[in-house]
């Protein structure tokens, strides 16, 4: 039995597409309808626009709805090989704990330690090498956007109580 | 020969250190971004955009246009070699440029593709230098109304010429109704902000298109890792000089296809919403069509590594003309440059060629050197970016996400901005699996605001009557073009009903 997630379609992925895409049509449909989606004292009212698009919106998503999941659906499976999933989560979670990691610790620290991570455990570097290239990043970084275009960049939280320069 | 002279002045412009500088830094870049799988020149440009603030608006432009012109070069050279087309508009050139690769013709193909490329933006760049005056007189008496149907043109474009109408609809929405996120510019009332003060900025499209497009194709290559294996093709990367005269021979012996399609790219890339893609597409069932030897195609005709590839570039250079004079961007590409003139205190329209002269044909002038200057660096250069196709994965991947992080929060200092990356690359990821463009999108994100001003005014105008858009001469015309192009999947399907119900009745008659 193959599972679930090599048996999911291209219909099913669409079929979720649309959904949110409706739900997201309503949404701001009533938002638009709020704003008022006719003719003010001076011109159209602020919904106007909005109102427009959002019908458009809608209409577009029921014409894929009809071509791709009725008409013809593509029932290859979304993954071909789990292989790919785990490849596109091996690339992807790094990414977002740098995100958060950037939060706290500034980009210059976050994506050091990101390209170190990931040398040594994607790429199969060697520990020195993958330290290199996580302090080289930084410190070329830190010399155009710092030095040569003065460029603000997000600062770690030590950075505001003035104990690291960056 | 008043165009000459003006030309003359951005030449003259141009001829400052500095400037010549940028500019073949941005082409330099722009070659390494066309080579570098997961990142397109549309990517390379976005994340620039936020530096180019910090230098004076005429070395900005020609870098990022830089950047542009290089990323067509570069994209060349990874569809031939690996079958692995860098950008969009490089597909079509793969059709026999792989087959020839293959063959142990790499050099040949890709000399050739090199002097084409060249060929087909010099065409165009003359074309560009006389067009825009007339042009720009023209647009000078469009009103409201005319800016609202050259807009609905653009859009029209992209439904008539793209996949499925269905979703390039959605698309086109979408970016609208991103653009509309914030204050609204008329009655300064919030909308769809949903009571976040964080919305109510609106929605920059730098970190959308950075998110869309640089992380979305990061993540996308990261799913298809396990099909494409670079081998050690990299070696086949050698021009010799055989190769060159021999690319220069085979574009000379053609040169009435690689004009025509020079010709064709061009005006499918003044279409505003058209841009380079369709364009090479065109030019391949162009030349195959009036080939004596159709049959060839496909398998390494010499042909359909000429016709594609004079047609994109020939398109990139034409898309730039009703950026420039009508602030109407006919590629993603496009729309973000228009973005940075804006950032630069300029606003795309005609005025602009009576107001900054300087800064229009320094422009101009640095469409030919850009091409020149390419073009002699692909010739001898090769190898070496070739070369750069080998740096591992593991360091390529993570420099470029954290090029992406870099690009959207230098745009307004915002860390909000950040997390946007990461959701629209999600998003870009799954629409570019789905196969929803994602140019309408930014196109209609970037003219959201112009476009719903354009509709505002003409309708306060007529009194709210939609009648306006036909009553006028100029606008008119160009209305009625906009409703077929936006009527023509429906009048295609009707077509092929109609045949197939011939058809039955036909078979049924016997």
């Amino acid at each position: 039995m193959t599972p679930i997630w090599l048996r999911t379609t291209y219909r099913a992925v669409e079929l979720g597409a649309i959904v949110c895409l409706l739900v997201l049509g309503v949404v701001l449909l009533s938002e638009s309808i709020e704003l008022g989606p006719g003719w003010g004292e001076s011109g159209p009212q602020p919904g106007f626009f909005p109102f427009l698009l959002t019908v458009l919106l809608i209409l577009g998503a029921l014409g894929v709805l009809y071509a791709s999941v009725y008409r013809q659906p593509d029932l290859r499976p979304f993954f071909e090989v789990s292989q790919e999933i785990t490849d596109l989560l091996r690339v992807g979670i790094p990414i977002i704990a740098t995100v958060i990691v950037i939060r706290w610790l500034g980009l210059y620290v976050g994506s050091g330690l990101y390209l170190a991570f990931f040398m040594a455990w994607y790429g199969r570097f060697r520990w020195y090498q993958a330290l290199a290239g996580g302090i080289l990043l930084p410190i070329i970084m830190w010399l155009t956007l710092r030095e040569g275009f003065n460029i603000p960049m997000p600062m770690s939280m030590f950075y505001r109580s003035g104990i690291l320069p960056f | 020969m008043e165009a000459f002279d003006l030309l003359m002045t951005g030449f003259g412009a141009l001829m400052e250190p500095s400037r010549l500088g940028f500019m073949m830094l941005g082409v330099i870049l722009g070659l390494l971004v066309g080579v570098l799988p997961g990142v397109g020149g549309t990517t390379g440009v976005a994340i620039l955009l936020p530096i180019t603030v910090f230098l004076e608006p005429i070395s900005a432009l020609i870098m990022l246009a830089g950047i542009y012109w290089g990323s067509m070069y570069g994209g060349l050279i990874t569809s031939i070699l690996f079958g692995v087309p860098g950008n969009p508009w490089s597909v079509a050139v793969m059709f026999d440029g792989r087959p020839l690769a293959k063959q142990g013709k790499a050099g040949l193909a890709m000399a050739t593709g090199f002097w084409v490329s060249f060929f087909g933006a010099i065409i165009a760049s003359v074309l560009f230098t006389f067009f825009a005056v007339p042009f720009a007189e023209m647009a000078l008496r469009f009103g409201p109304p005319e800016m609202f149907a050259v807009l609905m043109i653009a859009f029209g474009t992209f439904i008539g010429m793209g996949g499925s109408p269905g979703k390039t609809v959605v698309m086109i929405a979408a970016g609208f109704l991103l653009s509309t996120v914030g204050l609204d510019v008329v009655t300064g009332a919030p909308r769809l902000t949903f009571d976040s003060i964080a919305l109510m900025q609106g929605f920059h499209f730098v970190p959308i298109t950075i998110g869309l497009f640089g992380l979305g194709e990061v993540l996308a290559n990261a799913a298809e890792r396990y099909k494409v294996q670079i081998e050690e093709v990299t070696r086949a990367a050698k021009l010799g000089l055989h190769d060159i005269t021999a690319g220069a021979r085979a574009v000379l012996k053609n040169f009435w296809l690689a004009a025509g399609s020079a010709l064709l790219g061009f005006v499918t890339g003044i279409l505003p919403g058209a841009g380079a893609t369709p364009a090479s597409f065109m030019a391949y069932g162009f030349a195959q069509k009036i080939s004596r030897h159709p049959e060839r195609f496909g398998k390494g005709a010499i042909e359909g590594v000429l016709a594609p590839e004079a047609a994109n570039n020939a398109a990139g250079t034409g898309a730039i003309l009703p950026m420039l004079v009508l602030g109407i961007p006919g590629s993603p590409t496009a729309a973000i440059l228009m973005a940075g003139v804006f950032m630069w205190g300029f606003i795309p329209g005609p005025r602009l060629f009576t107001e900054q002269p300087e800064f229009v044909w320094g422009f101009i002038a640095s469409l030919y050197l850009a091409n020149l200057g390419a073009l002699v660096i692909c010739l001898t250069a090769t190898p070496l970016l070739a070369m750069m196709l080998r740096t591992p994965y593991a360091i390529l991947a993570p420099v470029i996400v954290v090029l992406c992080f870099v690009g959207a929060y230098a745009i307004q200092n915002s860390f909000l901005d950040i997390w946007f990356v990461l959701i629209f690359g999600v998003i870009g990821f799954i629409l570019r699996r789905l196969d929803y463009p994602l140019a309408p999108l930014i196109v209609a994100l970037v003219l959201g605001a112009s476009t719903e001003e354009a509709l505002r005014q003409s309708l306060i105008m007529s009194d709210g009557s939609m009648l306006i858009f036909f009553q006028r001469p100029l606008s008119a015309p160009i209305m009625v073009a906009a409703l077929l192009l936006f009527m023509l999947p429906l009048i295609q399907m009707a077509v092929r009903r109609y045949r197939r119900r011939q058809r039955q009745e036909a078979s049924a008659g016997d």
